[in-house]
């Protein structure tokens, strides 16, 4: 198989792995709230942003939904979100691409939760490096799936243009995150406290 | 109402076969079936067949400048840094299939959004994942309440005397102040619709799966003809008909090349007239 | 038996706090419409929740002594379970649909309960017109109205034909006529067999079609509190030069006009009650004072000064604005935060903003995020956010939504003060005894078109 073959087929694979694991979680009417509401905010920030290109919050979002509720919370917000804005944006073959993107930056802040929480200032760098990554990812996949070749010449005509896009991609998070990061995370904390209820015995409530 | 399946089916059949061959004229096919595919479904479809028409082309240029293939010089430029500015007719060739593969798959795509209806595709997936299905059906439900939302809270700070800023970065940084209020107003919402769906019985335990309506005959053919067509892509992937464009072009016209570029077209054009929409 | 049968039950949403609910006990019978009464956090909410096991099952917390609801063990009996037997109306229609169409939205209810998938749909349509709402079916939520979309959910409570029915403030965000309708319907199905507990503020919507009003007060049941009607405005009406002045203002939504040539004037002193039927354009005639919708034709003057081409927030501090359910669209984390951000943005005095904390009666709340608020709290600190910028002209959108008997009495007193200190008010309302305690002129719109007379 071909490198282009194996890094197009590979992403189809991750997204199935994502949406399976999704499937399986164990989590009731709360959970499933949190995600679906989190991935309509995220979509109704993408839309609001839409005047200043590239610039969006779905990264940030899915990136401190994935360090407060969990790697697959995250996932879920970011794959989404991607899904759900480009009804309202265009959806194309880029989308299930930008799917698992946001998806794995949701989930790589879940992954690395111990040190984004600790410290605001790798909180915004991590935002930042995943607006870059982003945006090379995008044309990796383009050239994966669609070529014309998966080489270094093709990947530099094709991203050059798309550069400045993905700064200011890239200062979008650090900002968002800089400003809101933190109190999005306890804001998200607060909300997925799990409720523990319990009915006293019978004498103890006379 | 219109069935998603026969339109899935159709439209992932018509992107595998653009992808698992070079041979340009069963690719040109299917590019055809994806545009037939695309004017059955209703208006509005401009801008899509300009995304799909334009990328196209842009790969098609872009083709001869990162590839250093074909035999066939067409024009002799010299090899500068990364790039070789000699262009050779395979290299265009190849262009023109990468090309018509990437219209192929915009186009099918969006013709199977707005041929399929979004209920019944809701249903569809909830019968295959159903807890992501509900998770997407929730938050499409919500978006619109939460895009209102966004506009109260540019509001509510205007109206406490605060404009909207110009210049790229402190619309930015505007917008991570509202960004917070907005998710918190959202997680609200998130906790009172969880609450009602609980109140509504859900986490009960398996929910019933509605009754898909009995498919009608149209609906059949474009199951058919979608089946069919993922078939033929998957023999194409399994090496029926092999082609090479490099370092030199197999012949174009060959009898297995005329013969599946011939009946792909034939199936897209049964497909796209089963599936026709009709108002 | 009885239908609801509760015998001192009690509940608190942490281990560590106060009892929300201090044993109530309390009989229901099929065909009985019960109604309850309490100031904002009295526990009238905090009842209905642990009656249909919301509590303690979802919100956590404790809860102690026994009771059944529909033949099922309060204690016993898991939410999901007790869904078959209870329907629960929530106050808010926006976030009650699961789905986006009527019959689907409807039918998730059903799949919820295992019904067999072919009786499913036909269920669902007949829930719809049981309560004549068949008309809904097809339709996409997001474009019903509040009314429309409150039906919908009534009839995806009902459509598992549940026992009992509890309705927390079904009506906060209905208008008068969609109200009355709602209630008519809840007295049908009582007559059909089915016991109703409702919480609502509004007496004056469901008081004469209840069987029997209970108060509620620190959690416990009692006697229900009377409020003396709101007495009307006894202030001769305000003259002089006009403050506000509309000359043939028009405005335009989409194709539609929803404002045509509107002309009015409101004096230093005066308080304009703005009535009309819902989509008459009350809340476009309040946007497009306060500069948030494009005026198509015409002219709007403050103190003389032609303001028609300023943008909102060079309005503002002049102008204040509090739009409909403005408790969705607050900013900051505090309540003393969001009622002193707009003069700390302006770099203005923070006096008006500590005297409307003082008439709004907010002093308890300083430090609460208001989101902890309920929403006819949140309506007043949104009123006292508008004050704190010392506004010559208040507008206010539906402002008594929610609020309890008390909070309103006093609101026409804030109301008031506003103009006594010279300036004047324009508020739209569906709730006509408040437009008598305290306007002096009554604007009315009819299809865009805008009536100005005095109150006799």
């Amino acid at each position: 198989m071909s490198p282009a073959a194996i890094v197009a087929l590979g992403g189809v694979a991750a997204l199935v792995i994502g949406l399976v694991l999704y499937e399986r979680t164990r989590g009731g009417a709360r959970e499933l709230g949190l995600v679906a509401v989190l991935v309509a905010a995220a979509t109704a920030g993408r839309i609001a942003f839409a005047a200043i290109p590239s610039a969006q919050p779905v990264t940030a979002i899915a990136i401190v939904t994935g360090i407060a509720l969990g790697p697959r919370a995250g996932a879920a917000v970011g794959a989404g979100a991607a899904l759900l804005s480009n009804t309202f944006l265009g959806q194309g073959p880029w989308t299930p691409w930008q799917m698992l993107l946001w998806g794995l930056a949701g989930a790589s802040g879940g992954w690395l939760a111990p040190v984004l929480r600790r410290s605001r200032v790798a909180l915004m760098a991590f935002g930042g490096a995943w607006g870059l990554v982003f945006g090379a990812g995008m044309d990796v996949w383009q050239l994966a799936a669609f070529g014309p070749a998966l080489t270094l010449p093709a990947f530099i005509a094709v991203h050059a243009r798309a550069v400045p896009f993905d700064l200011v991609h890239a200062l979008t998070n650090v900002i968002l995150l800089g400003v809101a990061g933190m109190p999005l995370i306890a804001l998200l904390d607060r909300s997925a406290r799990r409720m523990r209820g319990r009915w006293l015995p019978v004498e103890e409530s006379e | 109402m219109r069935a998603p399946l026969p339109p899935l089916l159709i439209a992932i059949a018509l992107i595998t076969i653009a992808l698992a061959t070079s041979q340009p004229l069963i690719v040109g096919a299917a590019f055809v079936g994806a545009l037939l595919l695309h004017h059955a479904a209703p208006p509005p479809h401009r801008l899509m067949l300009r995304v799909a028409l334009v990328s196209a082309l842009f790969i098609l240029i872009l083709n001869p400048f990162v590839a250093v293939e074909g035999d066939h010089v067409l024009f002799a430029g010299p090899h500068f840094l990364l790039f070789d500015f000699e262009v050779t007719s395979e290299e265009l060739l190849y262009g023109l299939v990468a090309g018509l593969r990437l219209a192929t798959a915009i186009l099918a795509t969006s013709a199977f959004l707005r041929l399929a209806d979004p209920d019944r595709t809701q249903a569809l997936a909830s019968r295959l994942v159903p807890r992501s299905a509900l998770t997407v059906a929730l938050s499409a439900r919500l978006a619109p309440t939460l895009r209102r939302d966004a506009t109260g809270l540019g509001e509510a700070l205007r109206l406490r005397g605060s404009g909207p800023e110009r210049g790229r970065r402190a619309a930015i940084r505007q917008g991570a102040v509202l960004i917070e209020p907005l998710v918190a107003s959202s997680l609200e919402r998130g906790v009172d619709i969880s609450e009602a769906m609980v109140a509504r019985g859900y986490g009960g335990g398996t929910m019933t799966r509605l009754p898909e309506p009995a498919p009608t005959r149209d609906e059949r053919i474009g199951l058919a003809v979608g089946a069919i067509g993922c078939v033929l892509g998957i023999a194409l992937i399994a090496g029926l008909a092999p082609y090479v464009i490099y370092p030199l072009a197999d012949p174009l016209l060959s009898t297995s090349g005329l013969a599946l570029a011939g009946a792909v077209l034939l199936l897209s054009i049964v497909g796209a007239g089963a599936l026709r929409w009709r108002a | 038996m009885s239908a609801i049968a509760i015998e001192q039950l009690r509940y608190r949403y942490d281990a560590t706090s106060p009892w929300a609910l201090a044993g109530a006990s309390l009989t229901v019978e099929p065909g009985e419409i019960v109604l309850l009464q309490g100031a904002s956090g009295s526990g009238k909410s905090t009842l209905l929740r642990v009656l249909a096991g919301l509590a303690p099952a979802f919100h956590g917390g404790e809860a102690g002594g026994t009771g059944s609801i529909g033949g099922r063990d309060l204690r016993t009996s898991s939410p999901a379970e007790l869904a078959q037997h209870v329907g629960f109306l929530f106050q808010d229609p926006e976030t009650q649909a699961v789905m986006a169409e009527p019959v689907r939205d409807v039918a998730f209810s059903l799949q919820c309960h295992g019904l067999p998938a072919d009786d499913i749909l036909p269920a669902a349509r007949a829930a719809l017109a049981r309560i004549q709402s068949e008309h809904l079916a097809g339709r996409r939520i997001d474009q019903l109205s509040s009314g429309e979309r409150q039906r919908v959910a009534l009839a995806a409570v009902l459509a598992p034909e549940p026992a009992v029915l509890l309705l927390d403030e079904p009506t906060a965000q209905l208008d008068d006529d969609t109200a009355c309708e709602l209630v008519g319907e809840l007295r049908r199905l009582a007559d059909a067999g089915l016991a109703i507990l409702i919480a609502e503020h509004r007496h004056d919507r469901v008081g004469h079609l209840t069987d029997r009003v209970l108060g509620m007060h620190n959690g416990a049941l009692c006697e229900p509190a009377t409020h003396p009607a709101l007495p009307p405005l006894a202030a001769a009406a305000a003259t002089g030069p006009a403050l506000l002045q509309l000359s043939g203002v028009s405005a335009t939504r989409g194709e539609r006009a929803v404002l045509d040539g509107a002309t009015a004037a409101l004096p230093a002193g005066g308080v304009a009650a703005l009535i009309g039927r819902n989509g008459g354009g009350k809340s476009t005639l309040l946007r497009t004072l306060a500069g948030l919708e494009p005026v198509a034709a015409g002219r709007i003057e403050i103190d003389g000064r032609d303001v028609t081409a300023l943008a909102t927030e060079q309005r503002v501090p002049t102008v204040a604005f509090v739009p409909q359910d403005p408790g969705r669209h607050l900013i900051c984390e505090t309540v003393r935060d969001e009622v002193l951000l707009g003069p700390t943005l302006l770099g203005r005095d923070h006096g008006p903003a500590h005297r409307a904390i003082v008439e709004l009666d907010l002093e308890l709340l300083l430090d609460r995020n208001p989101r902890d608020c309920s929403v006819g709290e949140r309506e007043r600190i949104a009123i006292a956010a508008a004050l704190a910028l010392d506004p010559r002209v208040l507008l206010l959108d539906e402002p008594t939504r929610g609020m309890d008997p008390a909070h309103r009495a006093a609101l026409v007193t804030t109301i008031r003060a506003h103009a006594a200190r010279g300036g004047c008010a324009v508020l739209a309302t569906h709730d006509l005894e408040l437009a008598r305690a305290c306007a002096d002129q009554r604007w009315e719109l009819d299809a865009g078109a805008l009536t100005a007379r005095g109150i006799a």
